[in-house]
């Protein structure tokens, strides 16, 4: 009894915070505004934020399926206070708000996994997760400590004009800005800094490594947004140092995941090692005078489609063969042609299916910003080719290889369960179609941002 | 279409070419119409693809044999322009824009109507043409995505569909070939994909900045399967179905070569003072005696192969090679339009030889030259179909627009340029291994009785309805059209 009324429970508050975000998106658009006297902005870019996260916490609550009982409760209701988390770090001005949404949403995330899976790998993941957000979000807080000190001000927008006034302070505070790159980078999964997310994303629970991967994102590049709307001053002396950077995340990021995937032998590494090398693209967004809001946060939704596609895809594997390697996969498409056909619909998302949300925005972000900077191009193209194999790869796994003879018996889940990860791919990949055909306003919604307070 | 008053032949349309438009600003959004039938040029054959990837099974050998019709509504409104063109209001007359819902837009007219048309054409015939094993729903499915790619690629205004086009036409290639291959279990399907994607990769790059506009002819080689990729060309056209085979040679030829056009010209421009790399033209010389060598070089490679269809493959090869290295060496008011109506006939002829091969194919299942011959004796209409053929291909440089392609062989020659020697050896033995193929089928010996493989009632059909559509082309007129000149964006971008 306890375990049906948790369980319901946990589903009503998945519907709750997917219909919240559909409200969001589809809603009346109200002017922006600064709340708690200025410490938050309900603006353009924490709304966006806002509803992928609720997006992604409900979709996660309806995916819990392994947990039972209060566990199930729990886990719910542990990823919607991390979802509150990032919504807050998308929201805020201050610095110290921006650090506590930080640590609320890299702590409670772990905290979820242990507590909707009690498998050895489960508590595996949930240290790895706490210990890279733990370091994220440490190396976050001394540089935020840093700036402030050097600012002595918590206010982004005093910060920008405070952190240069005295001349020795600089150094200073480029270095702080730098450790904030970094922490910036173990949440966004900027290479090389993003070496332990494949095993986190890719082989953990798929409901709950999905939260992560679509979450911990927003809550990075909300940290960038808002300092670089804040900062926006200082950035004449630092242009040089932010566009080597940048270009060398890029650069890295666009090859090095890519050229991972093409050795991996699991399927939900190679869907999150593609994950990270689209990711990365974003970078374009970001140049020497500061950051592009307006085409970050519908990357990061067309990126969000993707990795929902992927994962029910994933997720309809792992409940039918029992695992997700390659290996165990050939010739899938004569067994389990739906299946295949999901698993072949998500890679050719990730390599970039034209029609499809995900691939619009990247286009018409390599257009924006790509003419300008030749080597971030021929990185983008070398990463995109390289993903296009991999795809192809998976695929040919797929489509041409024989049935494995001495394979283990397919497993048959509940129909609920099938018509579930059905639902989810096809929701996903349907919203992936008419937002990238441009059928509706919602493309044009998610395309021009209110305008970002202090930014943009 | 909007009929616009042209005078006669007066200056060159400011259309965009199938290709231009990556260099060029496209024409005003004013200009262009909501998507109609040229997106359901695109359209109808993915949504063939998809109704056959749905079909429930008892209906899904019905589907997979009336697939055809998803292309018959393109080949017939193509056909129409052709002639509304051609014969009713003149080569000006065909100036059709549309635009997308997504972004991005499709245009046929004068300078991109006959690939158009010839894709177009080609599509129903590859879904109809007999095959040695029984047609598949997914086989059917990846010729109508090729075919949707192909015409994308040729009627693209803006670089995203053409991009798009490309790598549509990489993964179609590698299902068919995936699907084929089942016996190495889609071993075979790795390599051409990978080179494709990377012929793609290099479109998409050149799409975004114009620095890099030359590697589109890196793509354009690897689609003509000019050296060192002839090797992978001659793997994936053996392994081909015929009617995969036929609609690679179509569309790779047409696309491949618009794009090692744009790419040469991107080359040309990029000298001193121009965009680019800044090392342009002085890379012309060098290109044009390797491309030549290459020609050379892949001519006596077709020459040594057993099997027909890697000699077609190895002639394919060499033809580019050639076509590239007249590209590169002469000049681009010679070159033009001598390439593009030489390739006009020798990809018609190629349509024609591999149609009155595929009977003989389907029943032989092997491309193995051994495996035909004595045709002569037993089916006079069909050898001397593929006599015509081999001379239409011999007689191709001479033939087409005014002798232009002859013209332009003289010139590589008369100028005792490095590259003379090695292309016109390179053509002559492309030649010649097709040549001594369509012999032994005719005057060989054959392993085996080949069964009643004279004409029948629906080969006839197709011989008739080339016979028009050349008829049509002709119409076209010169200096753009017809025989006269037969590539209207070769002939007419001779400036540019």
């Amino acid at each position: 009894m306890l375990d049906a009324v948790a369980a319901l429970l946990a589903v009503l508050v998945g519907v709750a915070f997917v219909a919240w975000a559909a409200a969001l998106v589809l809603g009346p658009v109200a002017p922006e505004r600064l709340v708690l006297q200025g410490l938050l902005a309900d603006d353009g870019w924490s709304r966006a934020a806002r509803a992928a996260v609720l997006l992604a916490t409900g979709l996660a609550a309806l995916g819990l399926v392994q947990a039972r009982g209060l566990r199930r409760l729990a886990a719910a209701l542990l990823l919607a206070l991390a979802g509150a988390g990032v919504a807050l770090a998308a929201a805020a001005l201050d610095l110290t708000l921006l650090w506590l949404g930080l640590a609320v949403a890299v702590t409670c995330g772990p905290l979820a996994i242990v507590a909707a899976d009690d498998r050895r790998n489960a508590a595996r993941h949930a240290l790895s997760a706490l210990l890279m957000g733990g370091l994220a979000t440490g190396v976050l807080g001394v540089s935020f400590l840093a700036l402030s000190s050097l600012g002595n001000a918590t206010h982004v927008v005093d910060l920008g004009f405070l952190v240069t006034r005295y001349e020795h302070a600089g150094p200073f505070a480029l270095t702080a800005l730098r450790a904030t790159g970094v922490g910036v980078a173990l949440l966004c999964a900027w290479a090389p800094f993003h070496l332990g997310l494949p095993e986190l994303w890719g082989e953990g629970s798929t409901p709950l490594a999905g939260w992560l991967a679509l979450a911990w994102p927003w809550a990075g590049w909300s940290v960038l947004v808002r300092l670089a709307g804040g900062l926006l001053p200082a950035f004449g002396e630092w242009s040089f140092d932010a566009a080597v950077a940048v270009q060398l995340f890029l650069v890295l990021g666009a090859l090095l995941p890519a050229a991972a995937a093409l050795a991996e032998d699991r399927l939900g590494r190679v869907f999150a090692l593609l994950a990270v090398g689209t990711l990365t693209e974003l970078l374009l967004a970001v140049h020497a005078h500061g950051v592009d809001p307006e085409w970050i946060a519908p990357g990061l939704w067309g990126y969000g489609l993707a990795w929902i596609v992927g994962a029910a895809a994933t997720a309809a594997v792992r409940a039918r063969v029992g695992d997700d390697r390659l290996a165990s996969l050939a010739g899938l498409a004569t067994r389990l042609p739906r299946t295949a056909f999901a698993v072949a619909a998500a890679a050719l998302v990730w390599a970039g299916l034209p029609g499809t949300f995900s691939l619009a925005v990247r286009w018409a972000l390599w257009q924006h910003a790509a003419g300008a900077t030749p080597l971030a191009l021929a990185a983008i193209v070398c990463g995109a080719f390289l993903r296009l194999v991999a795809a192809a790869r998976v695929i040919s796994v797929l489509y041409f290889r024989a049935t494995v003879r001495d394979g283990a018996d397919l497993v048959v889940p509940l129909a609920s369960g099938r018509a579930r990860y059905g639902l989810v791919f096809g929701l996903a990949l349907l919203l992936e179609l008419v937002l990238g055909l441009g059928l509706t306003p919602w493309a044009a919604r998610l395309f021009t941002l209110a305008p970002v307070l202090y930014g943009g | 279409m909007t009929p616009t008053a042209p005078p006669a032949f007066p200056a060159l349309p400011t259309l965009p070419a199938p290709w231009p438009a990556l260099g060029t600003p496209p024409p005003a959004a004013g200009d262009f119409d909501p998507a109609g039938p040229l997106a359901l040029l695109i359209l109808l054959p993915l949504v063939g693809a998809l109704v056959l990837a749905l079909a429930p099974r008892p209906v899904v050998r019905l589907a997979t044999r009336a697939a055809v019709l998803w292309t018959l509504p393109g080949a017939l409104f193509l056909l129409a322009a052709a002639w509304f063109g051609g014969a009713a209001h003149g080569a000006f007359a065909v100036r059709w824009l549309e635009r997308l819902p997504g972004g991005g837009g499709l245009v046929l007219s004068i300078w991109n109507l006959v690939p158009a048309l010839l894709v177009g054409l080609a599509a129903p015939l590859a879904l109809a043409v007999p095959e040695a094993r029984e047609k598949t729903p997914s086989r059917a499915a990846f010729l109508l995505v090729l075919t949707a790619a192909n015409l994308a690629v040729i009627l693209a205004v803006g670089p995203g569909v053409a991009v798009a086009g490309w790598l549509g036409g990489a993964w179609a290639l590698c299902f068919l070939l995936g699907e084929a291959d089942a016996v190495n279990a889609g071993q075979e399907a790795s390599a051409p994909f990978v080179l494709h994607a990377f012929a793609g990769a290099c479109v998409l790059a050149a799409a975004l900045a114009p620095p890099f506009l030359p590697l589109l002819l890196v793509a354009g080689v690897i689609r003509l399967g000019v050296p060192p990729t002839h090797g992978v060309q001659a793997r994936t056209f053996a392994l081909l179905p015929t009617g995969a085979l036929l609609l690679v040679v179509v569309g790779f030829a047409v696309t491949g070569l618009a794009a090692a056009r744009d790419g040469v010209a991107a080359l040309r421009a990029s000298g001193v003072g121009g965009p680019g790399w800044g090392v342009g033209a002085a890379w012309l010389g060098p290109l044009a005696v390797a491309s030549a060598l290459a020609a050379a070089w892949v001519g006596f490679v077709a020459l040594a192969e057993g099997d027909l269809k890697r000699r077609l493959a190895g002639f394919a090869s060499a033809q580019g090679a050639l076509w590239v290295t007249l590209l590169l060496a002469c000049d681009p008011t010679l070159a033009r339009p001598a390439v593009g109506a030489w390739a006009l006939v020798t990809l018609v002829t190629l349509v024609l030889l591999v149609l009155a091969y595929a009977p003989l194919w389907a029943f032989a299942r092997t491309g193995d030259l051994k495996a035909y011959g004595g045709l002569g004796r037993v089916a006079l209409v069909r050898s001397t179909l593929l006599l015509v053929g081999l001379a239409a291909l011999v007689f191709a440089p001479v033939l087409s627009a005014r002798g232009a392609g002859a013209a332009a062989l003289v010139d590589v020659l008369a100028r005792r340029i490095p590259a003379g020697g090695p292309v016109v050896l390179g053509g002559a033995l492309g030649l010649l291994a097709v040549g001594l193929s369509v012999y032994r089928t005719i005057r060989g010996e054959t392993a085996m009785p080949l069964p009643a493989p004279d004409l029948s009632a629906a080969e006839w059909c197709v011989v008739v309805l080339f016979g028009a559509t050349l008829f049509l082309l002709s119409a076209l007129g010169p200096p753009l059209g017809g025989l006269g000149s037969l590539w209207p964006v070769f002939a007419a971008a001779g400036g540019s």
